[in-house]
């Protein structure tokens, strides 16, 4: 485990701290504004991850109720079940553990992001002595800006908001809770299946409520990293997958079910059809499970080159 | 494609994803591992007093921020432990309020005082560890408030206590304290004018006068008696200072956490650089009077020549671990522990005599008295070492986590 975690703070660990506190220095020592534009930085560098995540796991989303279909068609044989499945996913151009590589390749990123940040706001002596093993030896610059300037909008970065006890650390912590389920509504498609949906909904509650709680106890350095990093994720999400379930249309409120219709194989829509190489302009007002851009008219002043390769 | 060949990329597939979840996981568990490992901990240094009897009573400030009491035999002389130890937990010692302590306990005047990172200066009976008094900064506990010693001085109008405490991350001032009522004598800079930066350092008073740095790049020269700054301006260094400075004649010497050794002229706070390291001045210095002795978190040991006004060497070690113990000097040899648990005696020019291993990092400042050196590892293990002319010779070893 030793060699993982060498390895862990040479390729992932070192070169954040690094950049965050260059950041520091090329923004006059603003450390709020340092993690803020390294969060940017860091998620601009990740856009087409998530862009391939979202769009694989919209995808599945949208798939399920022909999959559920499939399942109730073949219960009670497993074996073409799983074929039928399979067909489906091949006919759609769904991998279905294609939305897990991105996400497992972010990981890593933000759990390093989440540390580099905890190595820039030491709070104590043995936490400080931990950073100068941290710096390169090529940036002597870094050594004289450290311990850094921990103050931002009157608050202690390296506080919890409740040690902080500062109104605008509060605020954070609900932005945070608030920026989560905004992010995760607009992830959803509501399902058919009122036990679903009902688990759905608590699920949505829930996991923002305890982050929101979980946030109370962590330096308010790093929440200010998951709003920004929020408030970037719900921008980018917007661009690829709209508003989703955070503003229901009134074709899939009304049904309640994916805007892709349960068609089971062989009556789905032709994959040349939606995946053509090029980008997609349907009438119809389906969902192509690529992008809500289409029908987007701010989405035609962009050039579309390249959007919807596939490889 | 036939079945199989399609069965047979599949698999392959399936193997791929699995290896890369693999990897992934691993890489992130040790990166998780490795971050747990900075856990808090502090390090106080072992406070050594003769008694009356020709005894000794040790004082060590322990993690779980309990002041630990050890009675000996001697200091100097057989180094036999007593099998006794008794233990001090200040009321906030209970929960996650338990006071770190980095800096090393003072005796004087038959009390104990310590300084707590929790900002609170505590003052017990230095026989029974009773008698608690306690002093905070305008009576607030502190998040980050004290980091060093706490210095007993003799004066003219009493005993004072010199301490350097912080306010929060930023700001940090010095205190002169009467030491039997813990009541506030004097602060630099005084009430009303903006702290200085954020200090974790013990002061060196000399002569009236208290030297010390802070994380603002600064070092100061404050007088004890009304708290008034000795130097037209504080010395610039390029650099935060957590090292005490170590006084040679007319120069202080202390390192910053630029790589940089530094020599500032005590009358008028110029300084001038000695040398540059490959990382941080952490710990303080130690001197002979004609050599300045300067671990750095490099692993090394830079020795510099006061008389010949340069470097010498940069004593380097088998393992590269950081240094941040004060080292101390015992007849004219230098003992040395980092942060591998190594404790080494070393000659003067800094060639390697002899080495044992205590088992786990080192990080408060070494203490000797006479020819014995007593050592304080993170694992609460209190080792004794008599120096001989080319060993350290084991005395003795006492957990401190046995003691209730």
């Amino acid at each position: 485990m030793e060699f993982f975690g060498l390895l862990w703070d040479e390729i992932i660990t070192k070169p954040m701290t690094n950049s965050l506190l260059l950041l520091y220095v090329l923004l006059a020592g603003n450390l709020g504004l340092a993690i803020i534009a390294f969060t940017v930085v860091v998620r601009g560098l990740t856009y087409p991850l998530v862009v391939r995540q979202l769009r694989s796991t919209r995808k599945m989303q949208e798939l399920q109720p022909l999959i559920k279909a499939v399942n109730e068609k073949y219960k009670n044989n497993p074996q073409e079940r799983g074929r039928q499945v399979m067909s489906l996913y091949k006919e759609q151009g769904v991998n279905p553990v294609g939305c897990l590589g991105p996400l497992v390749i972010q990981m890593p990123i933000f759990i390093g992001l989440f540390w580099a940040i905890n190595n820039v706001l030491p709070f104590t002596p043995e936490n400080l002595a931990g950073l100068s093993s941290k710096l390169y030896s090529f940036l002597p610059s870094l050594d004289s800006v450290v311990p850094v300037n921990r103050h931002f909008l009157g608050m202690d970065l390296a506080l919890d908001p409740v040690r902080s006890g500062s109104i605008i650390g509060f605020a954070l912590v609900g932005f945070s809770g608030i920026s989560m389920y905004v992010q995760q509504k607009m992830t959803q498609v509501p399902s058919s299946d009122p036990a679903q949906m009902s688990q759905q909904r608590m699920m949505t509650l829930m996991f923002p409520v305890m982050f929101g709680m979980f946030s109370l106890f962590f330096p308010i350095g790093l929440v200010i990293y998951w709003v920004a990093s929020n408030a970037i994720g719900i921008v980018m999400q917007y661009f690829i997958t709209g508003w989703g379930a955070l503003k229901p249309t009134t074709a899939s409120a009304s049904s309640g079910r994916s805007r892709l219709g349960p068609q089971l194989p062989g009556s789905l829509p032709d994959k040349e059809q939606v995946d053509d190489g090029r980008p997609e302009h349907r009438t119809d007002g389906q969902d192509s499970g690529r992008s809500d851009r289409a029908s987007d008219p701010r989405a035609r002043r962009r050039p579309r080159r390249n959007r919807g390769r596939r490889r | 494609m036939t079945s199989s060949e399609a069965n047979a990329g599949s698999f392959t597939y399936r193997l791929t994803v699995a290896l890369m979840l693999a990897a992934v996981a691993l890489l992130v568990l040790g990166g998780c591992a490795r971050g747990r490992t900075t856990a808090s901990q502090s390090w106080s240094g072992v406070a050594v007093v003769e008694n009356a009897d020709g005894g000794a009573t040790a004082f060590i400030g322990t993690k779980e921020g309990r002041l630990v009491q050890l009675t000996l035999a001697s200091t100097a002389g057989g180094g036999q432990l007593v099998q006794r130890g008794r233990a001090f937990g200040p009321p906030e010692a209970e929960g996650d309020t338990a006071p770190a302590f980095y800096g090393t306990p003072t005796v004087a005047s038959g009390r104990v005082f310590v300084g707590g990172y929790n900002g609170v200066v505590y003052s017990l009976n230095a026989e029974s560890l009773s008698d608690e008094r306690t002093w905070t900064v305008d009576g607030n506990p502190l998040a980050q408030g004290i980091a060093g010693g706490v210095v007993p001085v003799e004066t003219p109008a009493g005993l004072r206590l010199v301490v350097a405490a912080s306010e929060d991350s930023d700001m940090g001032r010095l205190y002169v304290l009467d030491a039997l009522s813990l009541r506030e004598h004097c602060r630099y800079p005084g009430e009303g004018l903006p702290g200085i930066g954020q200090m974790w350092t013990t002061p060196n008073v000399v002569e009236g006068i208290a030297y010390f740095g802070d994380h603002d790049h600064q070092v100061h020269a404050v007088s004890i008696d009304d708290c008034v700054s000795r130097w037209d301006r504080p010395a610039e260094l390029g650099g935060g200072v957590a090292a005490s400075p170590v006084i040679v004649g007319n120069d202080l010497y202390v390192g910053a956490f630029d790589r940089t050794l530094y020599a500032i002229g005590r009358s008028n706070g110029q300084p001038r650089v000695l040398l540059t390291a490959e990382s941080w001045f952490w710990a303080g210095a130690a001197t002979d009077g004609k050599r300045i002795y300067a671990p750095n978190l490099d692993g090394r040991l830079y020795i510099y020549d006061i008389a010949s006004g340069s470097p010498i060497t940069a004593a380097e070690f088998d393992d590269d671990d950081p240094i941040l113990s004060t080292p101390v000097i015992v007849d004219g040899r230098v003992v040395v522990a980092s942060d591998s648990g190594a404790v080494r005696l070393l000659d003067r020019n800094g060639d390697q005599l002899h080495s044992i291993s205590v088992g786990d990092k080192v990080r408060a400042q070494l203490v000797a008295v006479g020819d014995i050196v007593y050592v304080h590892a993170l694992d609460e293990g209190v080792s004794a070492f008599r120096v001989l002319d080319r060993f350290l010779d084991d005395e003795w070893e006492r957990d401190l986590d046995d003691i209730d």
